[in-house]
């Protein structure tokens, strides 16, 4: 097998994009059972960051979808259309509210708008939804009806132009469509007005008495729709119609007119009028679904549960305090399916190492060896590494020095066995001689204590107390030797992906793209696979993996928003800068968990410049979102805390540990909201990119080791 | 001096465009910003004596998040200090840069008189696509001079940040959206410095689409540089492994004439839909309007919400570029080709 062939995840655009025909081939069912309520009657809001997953659940919704599943499955394909059986019963349609021109519709208010004018705009603006969809139902309804195979003969052809005469007939049209007689008239007849729509909201055309007295609720016609397909005997009784609202973040909520709430409170009447006759399905980022964007025209809430369901694919797949961790097996499964899509089920078995993403990424590094690759030639003298003041007396230095010479008689060294010095044992003595036992205002346990240098010896040396501080350890002896710190093993590799297989994608294309480049016309043999204990080798995964990290970068800082990715990636390289400098100086390596930082409800409120900052961020997926329970058991009801990370896959880019532990960084909100006012100003990106400029949190600021490899 | 294919074109230092035509009294619309360019049409066209000054209208367009505000205002202010020096003082509305454009628009049709000084020079895009598109369509316009001052020079820092989504600039939605579906497998690019939101556009949209490149050339090097790339950024969008399948024309970024051919040449002389995505030299982007205006393609723009005081210094000479004479469009379009 030729390696220089192709590289099967260079279309790193998890399904919802690709191509019609390509969508089988990379789909992954995992998430369907998960996500069955989208094939069930009811509205449901599908939510999470953005390459999460949710656009392609939705995409299975789409008629032309389902018929390339039926078309390869004719052809031999494996796969079948992967929604259960009994819930296939249904016709999809949908509307992208920015595409459509729907959102265009703002643009005709005047330029002081009443409120009657705001009114006209919205009863427009329901009317053009209604004719929008009922266009895509009836493209819907004509495609089953040429594909019965594969619609499971859901919709009866024949009965097309019963439709289009009983629909044609209902009052709730007011007579706009009394002409079309038949399917294909009526199809006409839909078109021509979503056209004049169109010309209107560009300023070439008014609207026009017929328009404008016939102007619809919204939904009614849609679910008018529906009934008459099954009344007519064209779609079968038990069939479904499922519409989806994509781009419902294009109304903003806080457009100075207030438009853009007034239009989503239209949206939202849909959902409200808990009509059986169709369900709506909306896929929203993560904060563009909540107490601000769910009000009604009568400014009544919709409630979870009885108006609507809301399946979070983030919470779907993320890591559970102590379980399984469901995105590990989506990994590995999509990662199958790319292998699969590009070299084909013949290879499996003989190749079945490059099938598995344990094998080709190998395992990831303990501490130790992430150090020892990291700091190939660590000095004789660990003065640089330990940096001691004048306060450590002789016995202290002496067992620091005894542990970084490996010559601790009871002590194991924490490197291996051919590595000259053991600076884990070192810098862990070192910070327990820094640290209080917790209490404030305690002495150092280096002025009240001898050291021990035993396997024993409590606490330093223990596993628990050592494996939460071992991430902030790595970070800060490889930055003190002025190095990179790397990420490669699977292990790594997920985690990096933050349970997003967007990101997931991402780094397996550089990885791979990377070790293809290194074995041109390099024949791959079974042989080749058998003894290796991974496929890629390290030195290529880490650099991969950093140039991701950066790609990745760049990616969020082009992304839109409000604000956008530009203004949010300076926040976050400030961010950044501060929290990694936090890390560094935390020579008593008290606080491990402060690569991240916990704001309460009261703090974000407080400073609603950042809240919306953060909120953006999260949504388009530059921060990582988890609820904290805080130390305060109190506080827990009355004012709940969310810990703040950034996306794992920028933690080689800030060079910060990409592992979640312990307490984060409390008290936070001022000095972030300085960031996010600063980061509202231009900045060259260069500057942002290669230099945060971090502020001090900590007298003794360290220079970082930005560009240093 | 530039010329179509069929049509004279004229276009050149402001004084000798308008000396092509008989005197004629100008109605002028532009904008009022911090950069020393933007009053330099009006002042230039004032000294020429062809302004009507009870119907001039300079817009302060204001971003969504200003800037150093107190050194936006002290550049405004230096204008402003300019055009009372001249004894001009036209009307200044203020309105906001994601403002509906109905406001916008109404502002200047109390003031517009047959004859028209558009000057772009300090106009967003989103203002100037839909203000010329309808200058161009309406027949009680019969002379449309577009103004246009090069700056002395660019600041090297970034110009414009914090944009919107990738969408259809108003006015510019195509009425047929199959139009819009089949116009997304061409799309022609007027690269600059900032490709906003097209980046991710070409991310997400790419199926089947070719992305032809308009790169303005001659250009100091500095922007040669800035431009290419920009032009690097877009066809390997990060994905060395799949370039986009892209063409590169070079383009004189001061030549709207050649630009307003090359996209009839484009489009196979209008056989084939376009996207239009303007992010360079304005001349060329404003052949995209024009281009857009008569044939109903789809214009895409990620508008920026904030925009550096000091974008620019300095001004050079302004040109005019005859864009209706007496009447006559003289950016009509070719017949179209009845070749399949």
């Amino acid at each position: 097998m030729n390696l220089a062939a192709k590289n099967p995840f260079h279309e790193a655009h998890v399904t919802d994009t690709v191509a019609d025909e390509d969508f089988a081939s990379y789909f992954s069912p995992f998430l369907v059972p998960a996500c069955k309520d989208i094939f069930l009657p009811g509205n449901v809001v599908i939510k999470g960051t953005q390459g999460c997953g949710k656009s392609m659940m939705l995409r299975l919704l789409e008629p032309e979808i389902r018929l390339k599943y039926f078309e390869r499955h004719q052809q031999g394909h494996p796969e079948a259309f992967p929604v259960p059986e009994e819930l296939q019963n249904f016709l999809g349609a949908r509307v992208n509210l920015t595409k459509s021109g729907l959102k265009h519709v703002i643009q005709m208010l005047p330029a002081h708008p009443t409120e009657d004018d705001k009114k006209m705009v919205a009863r427009s603006f329901g009317d053009f939804f209604n004719y929008w969809m009922l266009r895509d139902i009836l493209r819907a309804a004509k495609m089953a009806s040429e594909h019965s195979d594969a619609f499971g003969g859901l919709v009866d052809g024949s009965q097309l132009d019963a439709f289009a005469k009983l629909f044609c007939s209902q009052d709730c049209l007011f007579d706009a469509l009394s002409g079309a007689t038949t399917f294909d008239l009526l199809v006409i007849a839909i078109n021509d007005r979503v056209i004049r729509y169109r010309k209107w909201v560009n300023g070439n055309a008014e609207l026009g008495s017929s328009v404008t007295e016939t102007r619809t609720a919204i939904g009614e016609p849609l679910s008018r729709a529906a009934d008459c397909l099954k009344h007519s005997g064209t779609m079968h009784a038990k069939g479904n119609v499922f519409l989806t609202i994509d781009q419902i973040e294009a109304f903003w909520t806080k457009d100075p007119s207030s438009m853009g709430s007034y239009l989503r409170k239209e949206l939202n009447e849909l959902m409200g009028r808990r009509d059986e006759r169709v369900s709506f399905r909306l896929g929203t980022r993560r904060y563009d679904w909540g107490s601000d964007h769910i009000a009604t025209r009568d400014g009544a809430d919709l409630e979870d549960g009885r108006d609507y369901h809301v399946i979070d694919v983030d919470h779907l797949l993320r890591r559970a305090e102590h379980g399984k961790w469901p995105f590990a097996s989506f990994a590995e499964d999509i990662f199958r399916r790319r292998i699969l899509s590009a070299f084909g089920h013949e290879n499996e078995d003989t190749f079945r190492s490059l099938f598995d993403i344990r094998r080709f990424f190998g395992p990831s590094p303990k501490p130790q060896e992430r150090i020892e690759s990291r700091v190939s030639n660590p000095p004789e003298s660990p003065a640089k590494l330990l940096s001691l003041d004048g306060e450590w007396d002789e016995p202290w230095r002496d067992s620091m020095l005894k542990c970084y010479h490996k010559k601790g008689k009871d002590l194991t060294p924490s490197c291996s066995k051919d590595y000259p010095c053991d600076p884990i044992s070192a810098v862990m003595l070192m910070a327990w001689g820094l640290q209080t036992g917790g209490k404030k205002n305690s002495k150092q346990h280096r002025a009240t204590s001898s050291p021990k240098l035993s396997d024993d010896a409590e606490p330093w040396n223990k596993r628990w107390w050592r494996k939460e501080r071992l991430p902030q350890l790595c970070l800060q002896i490889i930055g003190r030797h002025n190095q990179r710190m790397y990420w490669w093993g699977w292990k790594d590799v997920l985690g990096l992906s933050g349970s997003n297989a967007l990101w997931f994608l991402r780094i397996c294309r550089e990885v791979w793209r990377s070790w293809q480049r290194l074995s041109v016309d390099q024949e791959l043999t079974a042989g080749m696979l058998a003894n290796s204990k991974c496929l890629v080798p390290m030195r290529t995964q880490w650099l991969a993996i950093d140039a991701v990290s950066s790609q990745m970068h760049d990616v969020f800082e082009a992304q839109p928003g409000r604000p956008a990715g530009d203004v949010r990636m300076r926040f976050l390289g400030r961010a950044a800068g501060w929290l990694r400098t936090g890390l560094m100086n935390d020579k008593a390596l008290s606080n491990p968990g402060q690569n991240g930082f916990t704001l309460s409800r009261s703090e974000l409120e407080s400073h609603p410049g950042l809240k919306r900052l953060i909120e953006e961020a999260v949504g388009w997926g530059e921060l990582y979102e988890v609820a904290h329970t805080s130390k305060s058991a109190g506080e827990n009801a009355s004012d709940p805390r969310r810990k703040f990370y950034l996306n794992p896959i920028l933690s080689p880019f800030y060079q910060l540990p990409d592992v979640h532990t312990k307490e984060p960084v409390y008290n936070a909100a001022a000095t972030l909201a300085s960031y996010a006012e600063q980061a509202s100003q231009l900045t060259s990106n260069s500057e942002t990119k290669t230099n945060p400029q971090p502020a001090a949190r900590l007298s003794s600021q360290l220079e970082l080791p930005w560009g240093q490899a | 001096m530039g010329s179509g294919m069929s049509t004279l074109r004229p276009s050149g230092e402001l004084q000798w465009a308008l000396d092509l035509s008989a005197p004629k009294r100008w109605s002028f619309l532009g904008c009022l910003g911090p950069e020393s360019r933007a009053v330099s049409a009006l002042l230039r066209a004032h000294d020429l004596g062809v302004l009507d000054t009870t119907r001039s209208l300079l817009l302060h367009v204001q971003d969504v998040t200003p800037q150093d505000s107190a050194r936006e205002r002290e550049l405004i202010q230096i204008n402003h200090a300019r055009l009372y020096h001249a004894c001009l003082s036209p009307a200044t509305p203020d309105f906001g840069i994601l403002d509906a454009w109905r406001g916008w628009i109404d502002a200047f049709d109390a003031l517009r008189s047959d004859c028209v000084m558009l000057d772009i020079s300090s106009m967003p895009k989103r203002f100037f696509f839909l203000y010329l598109k309808r200058l161009l369509l309406d027949d009680r316009v019969r002379n449309l001079l577009l103004c246009y001052t090069l700056p002395a020079r660019y600041d090297s820092g970034p110009l414009s940040g914090d944009p919107e989504e990738w969408e259809a600039l108003p006015g510019f939605l195509p009425e047929d959206p199959e139009i819009q579906i089949s116009a997304g497998k061409r799309i022609v690019v007027n690269v600059g410095f900032m490709p906003d939101g097209l980046l991710e556009h070409l991310g997400e949209d790419d199926r089947e689409a070719v992305a032809h490149l308009l790169i303005p050339f001659p250009a100091p090097t500095r922007t040669v540089k800035r431009t290419w790339a920009a032009v690097r950024q877009l066809v390997l969008r990060n994905n060395p492994d799949k370039p986009i399948d892209h063409r590169i024309y070079r383009l004189s970024p001061q030549d709207m004439s050649e630009a307003f051919d090359r996209l009839i040449a484009l489009s196979g002389n209008l056989e084939f839909p376009l996207s239009l995505a303007p992010f360079g030299p304005k001349p060329i982007s404003a052949a995209m309007c024009l281009y857009a205006s008569q044939t109903g393609m789809p214009v895409y723009y990620a508008q920026p919400k904030t925009y550096s005081p000091d974008y620019s210094s300095g001004a050079q000479s302004v040109t005019g570029y005859w864009v209706k004479h007496d009447g006559h469009n003289l950016y009509q379009l070719p017949m179209r080709s009845t070749q399949p």
